[in-house]
């Protein structure tokens, strides 16, 4: 490899890696600006929600969810 | 592609719930159901978001590309139907909650629909837990972006 191959290669990982970066930047900015930090243990009514739908999921895989003997087909 | 034929199981004030066997014979619920634990009480047009979960009957479903075709489809019918907001929430603790959220977004924006709805995230980040939600809602809808304003954070206690 000629020294002019190997400039140009050591040019185009440093622009990639400069890109890289940049892109980095962006997500972890976009992530950030999403998140909404509450110093507090998670709420009660929060906490019966997600237990709620955990039994939920639980019954459904269990058989537990009652079928009635017609649904209505919609689609 | 093709879709399974989806049913409506049962519905009260609160919730609705659907249905659709599979060729596996896994049965798919997906369900509907208000999302007033999350918004504040004074904000009357968060009143009307629903959350939407969904279930097999079985641990480990294969995969099925049809599966997801029909959640998608009954997203859609229920967003038409009812033309309320619809909000995720993706649960974090097995570290796979963004794909989770990926997969909604995704299927938001996809097929027929696709021109249809907007999307957002938020990451509500407790001491002990974080969690990320996911609001879809018609492009037409003025107060989309104050939905995800409207949690109701102040009263986590």
């Amino acid at each position: 490899m000629d020294l002019g191959t190997m400039s140009r290669l050591k040019y185009n990982t440093l622009f990639l890696k400069q890109i890289s970066f940049f892109l980095y930047l962006c997500i972890t900015f976009m992530v950030m600006s999403k998140k909404i930090k509450i110093n507090k243990p998670v709420p009660d009514r929060i906490k019966e929600a997600i237990k709620e739908k955990q039994d939920w999921i639980k019954k459904a895989q269990t058989g537990g969810i009652v079928i009635s003997s017609k649904p209505k087909r919609i689609a | 592609m093709h879709k399974y034929p989806i049913y409506e199981l049962g519905y009260d004030e609160d919730s609705f719930t659907y249905i659709f066997d599979t060729d596996n014979d896994i049965k798919y619920f997906v369900k509907f159901n208000k999302a007033n634990h999350l918004f504040n009480s004074i904000c009357s047009s968060c009143q009307n978001i629903f959350e939407i979960s969904f279930a097999p009957s079985v641990t480990n479903p294969p995969h099925d590309d049809k599966v997801s075709v029909t959640i998608q489809e009954i997203i859609h019918l229920f967003l038409v139907k009812h033309e309320c907001p619809l909000i995720y929430v993706c649960d974090t603790t097995d570290g796979r909650g963004f794909c989770r959220s990926k997969l909604f977004k995704k299927w938001s924006f996809e097929g027929v629909y696709r021109d249809l709805f907007k999307h957002d995230t938020r990451v509500l980040e407790f001491n002990d837990y974080s969690m990320i939600l996911g609001i879809i809602a018609f492009n037409w809808d003025n107060e989309f972006d104050s939905y995800l304003n409207e949690i109701d954070t102040d009263s986590f206690a």
